[in-house]
């Protein structure tokens, strides 16, 4: 099969203008000005990222890992305040009985939690940027164009891709599919002939509380709340602060009202907030699709697919996953060429390596959901921690593994061999048996909130 | 600096690295300035003033010495830390991560090697073998007296050149025709005031 390029003046498709979509086209344009390269990228985004509610919004927790954080100031790209409604430098971990505060050797605010649209349905002032279109006018300036228009019938015309629009059709020589998954993008790639499985998904629940900017610093300042509550079918719950508003994110099996409303009728959840405070107030909420299964064979000649719809991290760092593929595939596609077997050959290393890594996460959560129904081991966890913090100059062992869980920071695979290690499990072992061995009751109280 | 700042908040004349430290992190400055400052026989010469965008401490991951400079916050400066390992990992899955450090590290270079060129063209310093002279004292061109004095008390000394700097006029002259990017760098260092400049041979 001969190569297949990008010329000077090649036209490149990119369907979809979330982070994904954004990230492809700043670095296709970014990697073609530095490769001399002339190329014309159009970006298909019938959203307005400006707009609050659903009418602009990605549907997501809002954080930037801090992974991602320094791979975008290498690049260049400086989030500014005007779109981190609260930097995190540490996250509280509550379980039914306690809460314990986990800092970074640095405590460094290093974790941007933002919105992805312009905000809530219930927002007053549009006082921030959201994240998507921060991302889409960086892709811009860098010289993409954004057409506002949803694409629903795609084709092929001379062995190029091309976009049907009404009474007009577009022939690109690269389509790239950044349409995430809760969209029925997944139905244009199968229209090309992509011969791929789709994404696994499951369905989350994100619920934004609109309380004053006063009250969430005082109540959970500048830290994420993480829930490891004994409550079936919850995996896990977290809290992040913004400017006005929390984003509550509820990961589980068939998470309904019932379920949401013990969550927040909890006492761990209830000692978080102000007494007298009532969860169903102003509540906008909604139960995205998360990949948790990548889609095999996310490209063929001239189309490659990016972010969510082909793979992502599990659970943690959706954006940095974006960035990550977004790049890689604009790389190939710049340096190298934009048939199957470049992709092939240049992304699809990437691209598996997420998906390898995302096995290891598998089994790191499944034990995690296995110690939080065992009440000693997860006491053991939260007195390993404790003791890491409050010792100066202690290895920090389960504290860095918590911090990577729940954060993102890390690959999952570092994580996993990290608890492999006997000093760890040693310790592990001693402190869940001391639980087990002691007359205790269960030691109450909250270490440094907020 | 609000809620939503990122990084580490530094007040005036904090120190952000110290120079002789281990180099196992490098930083990128998120918004104030930050001065570079080198040290040596116990005194300071400023080498170059930093502002929001820039990158720096990434010297010392790539060659593995320790901190070249020194660099402390010019007003209150916020600024964000890069894990070493973080980003040799991310250079290791793609090389091109690296490009943007590359490309400042060239332009420092340039602008090294251009200084120096200027160093060795101004009147009154010649070009000397490593068997000569070892330091260099450049004095600004407003203490011609000063220069004269301390010419004729350490002519005795062959480690020490005592030169008067002529070059403010022409700089001037040479900025009118550059790049906005470079007069301001010029700027810069003309803002420093340094009285004395020591270099080592």
């Amino acid at each position: 099969m001969g190569r297949i390029t990008l010329e000077d003046g090649s036209r490149v498709a990119v369907i979809g203008g979330g982070p994904a979509g954004s990230f492809c086209a700043y670095f296709l344009l970014t990697f073609a000005e530095r490769a001399d390269l002339s190329l014309h990228v159009d970006i298909y985004e019938p959203r307005d990222f400006r707009k609050p509610g659903p009418a602009g919004c990605n549907m997501c927790g809002g954080i930037v890992s801090e992974s991602l954080v320094q791979a975008l100031a290498v690049e260049g790209i400086h989030l500014p305040s005007s779109i981190v409604q609260r930097s995190i430098d540490s996250y509280v971990l509550h379980t039914d009985d306690e809460s314990l505060r986990i800092e970074t050797p640095l405590r460094e605010k290093r974790i941007a939690a933002l919105h992805r649209g312009g905000g809530p349905r219930d927002v007053k002032a549009l006082a921030w940027r959201g994240l998507d279109a921060y991302l889409l006018d960086l892709a811009q300036e860098r010289g993409a164009k954004v057409r506002p228009i949803r694409v629903s019938e795609v084709g092929w015309e001379d062995g190029r891709p091309q976009v049907r629009l009404d009474g007009a059709a577009e022939t690109y020589d690269l389509l790239v599919g950044a349409t995430g998954v809760n969209s029925t993008g997944w139905q244009l790639f199968e229209r090309l002939g992509l011969g791929a499985r789709s994404p696994e998904t499951t369905k989350t629940y994100v619920t934004e509380i609109s309380l004053d900017d006063e009250t969430i610093t005082r109540h959970f300042g500048s830290s994420m709340h993480v829930f490891l509550l004994e409550l079936p079918r919850l995996d896990c719950a977290a809290i992040i602060p913004k400017g006005n508003f929390l984003t509550v994110c509820l990961l589980g099996k068939d998470i309904d009202r019932e379920l949401i409303r013990t969550f927040f009728a909890s006492p761990a959840v209830r000692r978080c907030f102000p007494p007298g405070w009532d969860p169903s107030e102003g509540a906008c909420h909604c139960s995205p699709k998360i990949n948790v299964g990548e889609a095999t064979r996310p490209f063929m000649d001239r189309v490659v697919l990016v972010g969510d719809c082909g793979v992502t991290r599990l659970y943690k760092d959706g954006i940095g996953a974006s960035y990550r593929t977004a790049r890689a595939a604009a790389r190939t596609a710049v340096f190298s060429g934009v048939s199957a077997a470049d992709f092939d050959r240049h992304y699809w290393r990437l691209y598996r390596s997420i998906a390898r890594d995302n096995r290891y996460g598998h089994v790191i959560f499944g034990t995690l959901h296995g110690v939080k129904r065992m009440r000693p081991l997860l006491r053991g966890v939260m007195k390993m921690a404790g003791a890491e913090q409050a010792a100066a100059r202690a290895a920090r062992r389960m504290s860095i593994v918590l911090w990577d869980m729940f954060t993102g920071s890390a690959p999952y695979r570092e994580i996993f061999f990290r608890t492999l290690d006997p000093r760890f499990l040693a310790r592990f072992a001693w402190e869940s048996a001391a639980v087990v061995t002691s007359d205790g009751g269960r030691r109450n109280g909250v270490t440094g909130h907020g | 600096m609000g809620e939503g700042a990122l990084g580490t908040e530094y007040r005036d004349g904090e120190v952000i690295c110290r120079q002789g430290d281990p180099g196992d992190r490098m930083y990128v400055v998120q918004a104030g300035r930050a001065l570079v400052v080198y040290e040596a026989n116990g005194r300071e010469i400023q080498l170059t003033e930093l502002s929001a965008g820039d990158v720096f401490g990434e010297m010392a991951i790539f060659d593995r010495k320790p901190r070249s400079a020194t660099v402390r916050a010019k007003g209150p400066a916020r600024v964000l830390t890069l894990d070493k390992r973080a980003f040799l990992r991310g250079v290791h899955e793609d090389p091109s991560l690296a490009y943007r450090i590359l490309r400042e590290m060239s332009q420092r270079v340039r602008r090294l090697s251009e200084e120096v060129s200027r160093l060795k063209q101004s009147p009154g310093v010649r070009a000397m073998t490593s068997d000569e002279r070892r330091y260099v004292l450049v004095l600004p061109h407003e203490q011609a007296g000063l220069c004269e004095l301390l010419s004729r008390a350490l002519a005795q000394e062959p480690a020490i050149e005592v030169v008067l700097d002529r070059r403010v006029g022409e700089r001037r002259q040479r900025a009118e025709g550059q790049t906005p990017d470079r007069r301001r760098t010029d700027r810069r260092r003309s803002a420093q005031g340094a009285t004395i400049h020591i270099g080592q041979r």
